[in-house]
């Protein structure tokens, strides 16, 4: 046989020549671009009449955010947005832990049922994204509502409080931690789980020192897409908790409507970003240890 | 029993220096499995019966092996001993205790397991321990127990290392010194060396009989090849199709099978069959005069004669003349394969030497050492 020539271009992982292009074109239009037009907006000056921008280097927008100005013009810092900040990282955090409690269990659950069993069981799971976000959150409206169905079985009356936009979320989210979690709990070998019992281990013994930590990779990937979306979510804090607390979401989602500040709006979004660019290098830190 | 127990006890003082605390506190238990049934059910709905009414006793310290084909039940009544599966019906007794009620945590047996299923994000030490760390012990106790498996296995180097970053043999060492670190009063080994290559297979072997003989542990193995088998077993417990066919020392299950079965699984051998009359065997194209009085000659007869009892080479019993049809040189023998004049064929293993002497298509006389032909029932 003829050696192989090393000149010879080996077929990497993003494949040979044009093939990636449309993966390129995608990434760069559909997300490289509308990131570095958001940056970009966020240190430019507000349009005259509220939407647009102006052409000119400010930094009035994030100056916006840090500082409120008084009647006589003084400037002080402004805690409001750090309040906002903080009330959504705690929201999105209580909705991690719970969607964790739940997911763990429901994931491992299903991952040890029998393989047909296990297909219905995670097209189940799979159910709600059949339906649009809008249309699923209206729903809890109706069963959180003033004589809703929850109200009718003597439950107070949640809707438009901060436990309807929780509940909401929770709900929205669970799926995103059950779907990774199971993926990594049904590659879990059997026999490990009975070696653990043999040893003497109880139930609970054989959870926290055999299971979590073999499925920690599907955890730590539930937590990155549940926490880091549920710290930007919209939808449900607006319709279910009815804007009532202002969280950072809907913030930005204000400054380009009612609030027509763009730039503000744009520094907002810029400093979600850079927050969450912060927890998923946290996290990416914690994989490593573990290899 | 009593001489079974007075035997392992003098094997182990040869090694006891070596490993003195594994057998403090190891009291003796037999394991008794008495008439114990198990069934499932395949895809397709149908029963499966894995277990059929399977008796055995385990005197203690014993090497037992559990020997069939795949889908025999063996695996099956392992894993029944061990608590995976539950039994429909019987009794399983250990020392006097009834252990099949009893979930797997609670019961006095670890398993080797055919994966290893060492825990993949703990080292060989925090394997070890993970077992000892379930009961009371001091850590002290704990860490002295880990020290003393891990030489006992010759693992000492490698303590730190993940299971990943370790071999097959090596982890089978791991594996074994997690399971041996809790003092099992019987140790259940399921195919244990079955992944690994030939070489390394026999030299666990030895490693095996050498850790049974310095613990004094019960040892119950369960393996497909009848050579593993034979190797290591103090006892051979022959399965087939759920039932147990036959229990026996090596010598006795190759010499003396009971079945056409345990004939063919446990070894090369030609099956005759045909009629006995004043000692005089006739059938499938063959005469073979002197047998042994002891043979029972009611009826049809099933003789069972081993490859190497066959000769070519005059001085024996003459069976007749045969056809050679094939001849296999291995280096140390000389495998033929023999037609009688009726078509049946027949084994022979001679010696190497006859090679330039035979040719495919020869007629040549078959003798046979009649102390060597068996009867099946």
């Amino acid at each position: 046989m003829k050696p192989r020539s090393t000149t010879e271009k080996e077929p990497g992982i993003y494949g040979p020549g044009l093939v990636s292009l449309p993966a390129y074109i995608t990434g760069i239009l559909l997300v490289g671009l509308p990131l570095i037009v958001v940056i970009v907006f966020s240190f430019l000056q507000r349009g005259e009449f509220g939407s647009g921008v102006i052409h000119k280097f400010t930094l009035d927008a994030y100056r916006t955010v840090f500082y409120e100005t008084d009647l006589m013009g003084n400037q002080s810092l402004n805690f409001s947005f750090l309040k906002i900040i903080l009330r959504s990282i705690l929201l999105a955090f209580t909705v991690t832990i719970i969607c964790l409690i739940v997911g763990i269990p429901t994931a491992i659950w299903i991952a040890l049922q029998k393989k047909t069993t296990q297909r219905i069981l995670i097209v189940l799971v799979t159910i709600p994204f059949w339906i649009n976000v809008l249309a699923r959150t209206y729903a809890w409206m109706l069963l959180l509502a003033d004589g809703g169905l929850f109200n009718q079985f003597g439950a107070p009356v949640l809707l438009y409080t901060s436990w309807a936009t929780f509940i909401g979320l929770t709900y929205a989210f669970l799926p995103f931690m059950v779907l990774p979690i199971y993926a990594s709990a049904e590659k879990l070998d059997k026999n490990i789980l009975e070696a653990a019992f043999d040893l003497g281990a109880s139930g609970w013994r054989v959870l926290i020192r055999i299971v979590i930590p073999m499925i920690r990779f599907g955890i730590f990937a539930g937590i990155a897409i549940v926490f880091i979306p549920a710290l930007g979510a919209y939808v449900q804090p607006s319709l279910l908790g009815g804007n009532k607390s202002m969280l950072i979401g809907s913030l930005i989602n204000d400054q380009f409507g009612e609030s027509r500040n763009w730039p503000v709006g744009s520094a907002l979004a810029v400093l979600l970003l850079a927050m969450t660019g912060v927890i998923l290098l946290a996290t990416r830190r914690r994989k490593l240890e573990f290899v | 029993m009593v001489k079974q127990c007075v035997t392992v006890l003098s094997r182990n003082d040869i090694s006891s220096q070596k490993v003195g605390l594994m057998q403090q506190d190891l009291g003796w238990a037999d394991l008794q499995i008495n008439e114990v049934s198990k069934s499932f059910r395949d895809p397709k709905g149908a029963e499966v019966r894995a277990l059929d009414g399977v008796s055995l006793s385990i005197p203690a310290g014993e090497f037992t092996v559990l020997l069939g084909p795949s889908g025999c039940g063996k695996t099956t009544l392992l894993r029944s001993i061990a608590g995976f599966e539950k039994i429909d019906s019987g009794h399983l007794n250990l020392g006097g205790n009834r252990i099949d009620l009893l979930p797997p945590h609670k019961r006095p047996v670890n398993t080797v397991f055919q994966s290893y299923a060492l825990f993949p994000h703990m080292s060989v030490i925090q394997n070890i321990a993970f077992g000892l760390e379930n009961e009371k012990i001091a850590k002290s106790e704990v860490k002295a127990r880990v020290d003393e498996v891990l030489e006992l296995v010759k693992l000492t180097e490698l303590a730190d290392r993940k299971p990943s970053q370790m071999s097959g043999g090596q982890q089978q060492r791991a594996a074994l010194a997690r399971a041996l670190a809790k003092k099992p009063k019987v140790l259940l080994l399921d195919e244990p060396l079955a992944a690994l290559d030939l070489k390394l297979r026999k030299a666990m072997q030895f490693e095996l009989k050498r850790i049974h003989r310095a613990t004094g542990t019960t040892f119950v193995f369960v393996t497909h090849d009848q050579n593993e088998a034979m190797a290591l077993g103090d006892r051979i417990a022959v399965f087939n199709q759920g039932k147990l066919q036959q229990v026996g020392t090596p010598f006795e299950i190759y010499t003396a099978p009971s079945s056409e079965f345990v004939a063919n699984f446990i070894g090369e051998s030609t099956v005759l069959q045909g009629k006995i009359t004043e000692q005089i065997f006739q059938g499938d194209g063959l005469r073979i005069a002197n047998l042994n009085q002891n043979m029972s000659s009611n009826g049809s007869v099933k003789l069972m004669v081993r490859p190497e009892a066959f000769t070519l080479i005059e001085g024996e019993t003459s069976c007749g003349n045969v056809e050679i049809k094939e001849i296999i040189f291995t280096g140390d023998s000389l495998e033929t394969l023999l037609v009688t004049h009726s078509g049946h064929e027949v084994k022979v293993k001679t010696g190497a030497m006859l090679l330039n002497q035979l040719n495919v298509g020869d007629s040549v006389e078959l003798f046979v050492d009649v102390n060597q032909i068996g009867q099946l029932a």
